[in-house]
């Protein structure tokens, strides 16, 4: 991952707040250890609800909980780097280059997820929940197919999450963006 | 309140929770290690801080000690309550997972591998000991959703206040044994505390 994206994504934020406009970046601010923990939960919530939604017969919810369960980890994490996001495209983009750089250990998959992707051929989670959401079907076939192996992962990323949200490291940005 | 260093803590705790043996100078000098000699003086003081009884085992001067928490000090307990809730906070993460159980339960205990190699281990072992029978389903219930998150399999053992006696005393239960010797008491320090003073250590002294 280019460290350029990633600083892109910082400077695009900052230009915003300095317009008064909504920023679509990465806010750089304090580290903020209640707020990663309330990420976390909410992610457990959303892992809940695609047992609810299953026990429930409403299927095409099941895509957009586990994507929200992921992204939500992901919130989590950059917030342990003190890093506020409202763009999805930077939050993956910081996740993969911390990853890269060796700031975290957290899985590639959960990473891939949820990366926005401006090819139409490549797809992520993030597509299947838009697909899920904004489609005419309640009724997905991949989805009962795929729930236990789906549900494994995202438990796994929230247990990986976990270790980074209650480790007593700290998660310390690298020079190079500052540059 | 006397001031504790790191060794008596860990002394006071492991005279605690490990009540199966019979400490001596040279069990907690190879528990906490430290030499005998460090081990002495720490007990030297505890006793001088009225923390810890020192009772010779015979008559001779080179005899033994029997080692015993002073329950007639009010601040044991209150220091062990304030030990053991320094070592839950050792373990954030299972605070925060299972702190729904901490009103559902008398006390919890957090042990096995989860403890020193969370990433490595297979499961999450954990003891809930109750007053009453009927509180059990409640716990049950709270694990059950507790484990919709978790990718570990949580293994809970939950047990009545008297049922544990059994399994530590009639027993010898190693696995409970080491379980409270060596794991977390997560919620319930001053109720775990009660239940080491009042239900197993009054069969070991007297």
């Amino acid at each position: 991952m280019d460290k350029d994206e990633v600083k892109n994504c910082f400077k695009s934020a900052i230009k915003d707040e300095e317009k008064g406009k909504k920023h679509k970046g990465l806010l750089i601010g304090k580290v903020n250890e209640e707020t990663a923990k309330s990420y976390l939960t909410k992610a457990k919530l959303n892992i809940q609800l695609c047992e609810l939604y299953k026990k429930n017969g409403f299927d095409y919810m099941i895509p957009e909980a586990r994507y929200y369960t992921l992204y939500y980890c992901a919130l989590a994490i950059l917030l342990k780097f003190g890093i506020t996001s409202r763009s999805q495209r930077c939050t993956a983009i910081f996740l993969r280059y911390a990853k890269e750089k060796g700031l975290i250990e957290y899985g590639d998959e959960f990473i891939d997820r949820i990366t926005v992707h401006r090819d139409k051929e490549e797809k992520s989670d993030v597509d299947k929940r838009e697909e899920a959401r904004y489609s005419p079907l309640i009724r997905i076939e991949e989805v009962p197919l795929q729930y236990n192996s789906m549900n494994s992962m995202c438990k796994k990323a929230i247990s990986q999450c976990e270790e980074i949200v209650f480790s007593n490291k700290e998660f310390k940005l690298p020079k190079e963006l500052f540059e | 309140m006397a001031k504790l260093d790191k060794a008596s803590g860990e002394c006071l705790k492991i005279i605690l929770k490990d009540f199966s043996v019979e400490h001596t100078i040279t069990s907690l000098s190879k528990d906490i290690g430290n030499t005998r000699m460090g081990i002495w003086k720490t007990l030297k003081k505890l006793q001088s801080d009225k923390l810890i009884l020192l009772m010779p085992a015979g008559k001779g001067k080179t005899s033994t000690y029997l080692i015993r928490l002073n329950w007639e000090n009010p601040l044991v307990e209150k220091m062990l309550v304030m030990l053991l809730t320094e070592e839950a906070l050792k373990y954030p993460r299972w605070l925060d997972n299972f702190s729904e159980l901490e009103d559902k339960a008398d006390f919890i205990i957090l042990y096995g591998s989860i403890l020193s190699f969370p990433k490595g281990a297979g499961d999450i072992d954990i003891l809930g000991v109750v007053s009453d029978k009927k509180k059990f389903s409640r716990i049950h219930k709270t694990i059950e959703k507790i484990q919709t998150t978790q990718i570990k399999k949580i293994h809970s053992i939950n047990l009545t206040e008297e049922e544990l006696r059994k399994e530590l005393i009639s027993q010898k239960n190693p696995a409970f044994i080491e379980a409270l010797k060596k794991g977390s008491i997560l919620f319930g320090q001053e109720k775990f505390i009660k239940f080491v003073k009042n239900k197993l250590e009054k069969k070991y002294i007297g």
